[in-house]
């Protein structure tokens, strides 16, 4: 039984597949998509604990989608984590304001990913 | 005034100013020294005047005043005369006038005239009736007469009667004839039938100067015609004494009541009664009061008179005393040719001084037209002027340098002759018109020069209503214009210069940014898988192998992304932009940009001059709203450039299949965007040259818009169709992401 459930939207195969190992090893019930329309699809009927985001998705920005999944309904209090390769400062600031609860840039560290994931879980 | 701070005018001036006087010649000031001797001239004949108006004016004065002398004496006389007269006026009544008659007759005058001595009667008596001559007097009243000649003579002249009696006591019974003088003058009276005067002479003892008047009596109703006749027919004469002193006060104050007691100036004159003595030596008889005087002063005016005693013509000489009229009269002449003299100086003096200030005026003029002449005739500018017609009406030298053209070729010539642009013809016309006072109006022109070259001229125009002119100042500024140009161009370059490196710039952010992004995506795979394989995670080979094949891929992706990392450059490559992203109601936008180019242009958009196809108000744009307002405000300024003008026909296409929304903007023909978009389409490789040629920043403007729509990550066109057929404008927008 997994403790908690988590929705991945990431395009790129290989770090969607990484960031999938590292939360099933640390008992994470793990939804992934390669779209942020397919990520949303999935949302209407499930609810995870938390959510992870790319910025950069191939069919809405990650800006654009936040504000869709927050304006779900039950979806407020769902903490998002962005997940990202633009690592400034103002990006960092960008997107917290957006509507991220949290911010992790790339490449992560796979040691502490999980644990880290699962402190920004209410 | 300070010299340092002098400018040519108020030096010369100065100069002139200080120019002595002998600078100026007697040329220019001969008029006041005539006037001066005029003057002088005219003071002497003041002199003169007043000297003769005053010698008129005593002389006059003069002439009165003897004249009344004389006069009165004459009239003084007159009245004594007329007392003989009556006399004897008793001896034609009566045979023999008694003592109480002749008493009678004498009494009033005797008593008023004290100038009369005595008034009497001598009878002509021959020696041999002395006898019956005495008993003849005793019965006339004189009771005791006695008559006793001195001297032994065949005829005696005894006095009668004489009155008044008391006081000649010793002249009655004496005889008359006795006095010589006396005696000549009864013989002449009784031989003229006339009353005869004496002279005057010393008529009593000791220094009493006075008259006889005798008055011939004849035996009543006998004739006399003849000498013979009178002489037969002779019996005596009335005799009249006078008193001269005192008959010559009498006569000047007056001897009755009645008449003007009071006398003319006599004081302001003396005279004198001129006698003569037995020998016809002349004396003077009787002197005035102020006699005195004459001997120590030279008279201003003398003359005689006549006083007439009987037969007798005194001569009475008169003079004017010292000072006669007043010492101030005596020095009028002097004192006005005086004052004459010193109002002619002061004339001279105020007309010199005007006259040298007139010829140092013209002095000042005329080297201030010299040196205007000279500063016209050198200066590098050309100095002109317009007749209302713009022709030119005169033009200095400096057309030569400036034109290429003689001034004496230009004028006459139409102002509009050497302009390139013709319009300004009728511009300058109409300003000249609609002036109502002198003002200036200032423009830089393009004017072409006899050679065929063009020249900037800065032409200052003044327009003069009043003098029906317009005066001109050209200068020649084409060095300027080309620098200003220059300056334009090198602005535009600068401008298009930074406009790329603001590409740029946003180009090497996206490219750091997105070198980063796939940088770390890719060692995201790498250093994860990696980690998992050194941990040992895997549960199988299977599983080993796959991390293994992921860390591949990861590496594969970045070898790519490396090997390529130009393209990775591009800003149409990366997802994002920069520019902060809205989706943007394109409506909106268009609005915006309609407002903001009506606010900065002449030419005013509306409804007449614009059609947007309805797709505006369903389209939507993601991009930064200001730059999308820009973009379209840019476009329609590019468009409408330099036309009087324009029409905009602006159509709108939603592409969702390319994500993107068109919007077309088609402009009416505008020959200078149709050239400069040529230019652009030949120099695109080489804009920042090709910006020479822009007008109306139509170059500056394409290449700002191309930049923005790069930066928007989308696509700006232009083309032409032609100068009549209009020019286009295509602008591709990103359409917002699909939002799901």
């Amino acid at each position: 039984m997994a403790d908690f459930k988590v929705l991945i939207i990431e395009d790129n195969f290989p770090i969607r597949k990484l960031f999938t190992t590292l939360l099933k090893k640390s008992s994470f019930e793990v939804a992934e998509f390669d779209s942020a329309g397919d990520g949303i699809e999935w949302l209407k009927s499930n609810k995870p604990d938390v959510i992870i985001l790319d910025i950069l998705l191939p069919d809405i920005t990650g800006t654009d989608a936040i504000l869709i999944i927050k304006g779900m309904d039950g979806m407020q209090d769902i903490p998002v984590i962005a997940v990202t390769g633009f690592a400034a400062d103002t990006d960092k600031e960008k997107y917290l304001s957006a509507g991220f609860s949290h911010y992790m840039t790339k490449p992560v560290n796979v040691a502490t990913f999980a644990q880290e994931v699962k402190s920004f879980i209410k | 005034m300070n010299k340092d701070t002098q400018n040519s005018y108020e030096l010369i001036l100065q100069q002139t100013s200080n120019q002595k006087k002998s600078g100026i010649s007697f040329k220019k000031t001969y008029p006041a020294f005539l006037i001066l001797l005029i003057l002088l001239v005219a003071s002497f004949f003041v002199r003169y005047f007043t000297q003769s108006n005053i010698e008129s004016n005593l002389s006059s004065e003069f002439d009165k005043v003897s004249t009344s002398v004389v006069n009165r004496m004459n009239s003084h006389i007159s009245k004594q005369y007329e007392v003989l007269s009556s006399m004897s006026g008793l001896y034609d009544m009566l045979v023999e006038v008694s003592k109480d008659y002749f008493e009678l007759y004498a009494t009033v005058p005797v008593k008023n005239y004290p100038s009369i001595m005595s008034v009497g009667y001598s009878e002509e008596v021959k020696k041999e009736g002395i006898y019956d001559f005495i008993l003849k007097i005793r019965n006339l009243g004189h009771y005791y007469y006695e008559f006793n000649p001195t001297k032994d003579k065949s005829i005696y002249y005894p006095f009668v009667h004489i009155f008044p009696e008391k006081e000649n006591i010793n002249k009655h019974q004496s005889d008359i004839s006795i006095d010589k003088v006396a005696s000549d003058a009864i013989i002449k009276a009784r031989d003229n039938n006339t009353a005869v005067s004496t002279e005057i002479y010393n008529i009593r003892k000791p220094d009493t100067s006075g008259f006889f008047v005798f008055l011939p009596i004849y035996k009543q109703q006998a004739p006399r015609n003849t000498i013979e006749e009178r002489r037969e027919n002779f019996i005596g004469v009335l005799t009249l004494e006078m008193n001269l002193n005192k008959f010559v006060k009498e006569a000047l104050s007056g001897d009755s009541k009645n008449e003007m007691s009071s006398a003319p100036a006599d004081t302001s004159i003396i005279f004198e009664i001129i006698s003569k003595d037995e020998n016809g030596n002349k004396f003077v008889a009787y002197k005035s009061d102020n006699h005195n005087l004459l001997g120590s002063y030279e008279p201003y005016l003398s003359k005689s008179e006549s006083f007439v005693v009987a037969d007798q013509s005194f001569e009475v000489r008169f003079y004017t005393i010292p000072d006669y009229g007043g010492k101030f009269q005596q020095i009028l002449p002097n004192l006005a040719f005086a004052i004459s003299l010193i109002l002619s100086f002061a004339m001279f003096g105020f007309v010199y001084t005007q006259m040298t200030n007139k010829a140092r005026a013209q002095a000042i003029a005329e080297k201030m037209t010299r040196s205007q002449r000279r500063i016209v005739d050198t200066s590098n500018d050309i100095i002109a002027v317009l007749d209302n017609n713009l022709n030119w009406k005169s033009m200095n030298p400096a057309s030569l340098a400036i034109l290429g053209i003689m001034p004496d070729n230009m004028t006459g010539k139409s102002f509009g002759a050497n302009l390139v642009e013709k319009d300004f013809e009728d511009k300058l016309k109409s300003l000249f018109m609609s002036s109502k006072e002198d003002n200036v109006e200032r423009y830089d022109i393009k004017m072409q020069k006899a050679d065929g070259n063009l020249v900037w001229i800065n032409w200052s125009f003044t327009f003069s209503p009043s003098d029906s002119l317009i005066y001109c100042i050209g200068r020649d500024v084409t060095l300027e214009k080309l620098a200003e140009k220059e300056a334009k161009i090198r602005s535009k370059q600068i401008e298009a210069t930074e406009i790329k490196s603001r590409e740029a710039n946003y180009s090497k952010t996206f490219f750091m940014k997105e070198l980063s992004h796939q940088l770390r995506n890719s060692l995201t795979g790498i250093l994860g898988y990696l980690e998992l394989l050194r941990e040992k995670v895997y549960e199988n080979e299977e599983e080993l192998e796959m991390y293994v094949g992921m860390a591949a891929t990861s590496s594969e992706e970045l070898f790519i992304y490396v090997t390529d990392i130009d393209e990775a450059a591009r800003l149409d490559q990366i997802q994002d932009s920069a520019l902060s992203l809205e989706n943007i109601k394109l409506k909106k936008a268009f609005d915006l940009a309609l407002e903001y180019y009506n606010e900065n242009n002449e030419i005013k958009l509306n409804d007449k001059v614009i059609k947007v196809s309805e797709e505006i108000s369903n389209s939507v744009v993601s991009g930064d709203k200001n730059s999308i307002k820009d973009v379209i405000a840019t476009s329609l300024q590019i468009l409408g450039a330099g036309a009087d003008s324009v029409t905009f026909d602006i159509n709108i296409e939603n592409n969702p299949h390319e994500g993107a929304v068109e919007l077309q903007i088609l402009s009416s023909g505008n020959k200078t965007v149709c050239d400069l978009i040529e230019i652009y389409r030949k120099n695109s490789q080489n804009i920042f040259e090709s910006l020479r040629f822009d007008t109306d920043d139509v170059l500056l403007n394409i290449l700002k818009v191309e930049s923005t729509m790069r930066l928007l990550r989308g696509n700006f066109k232009i083309d032409t169709f032609g100068e009549k057929d209009g020019n286009l404008i295509s602008i591709m927008f990103k359409a917002p992401k699909k939002t799901v």
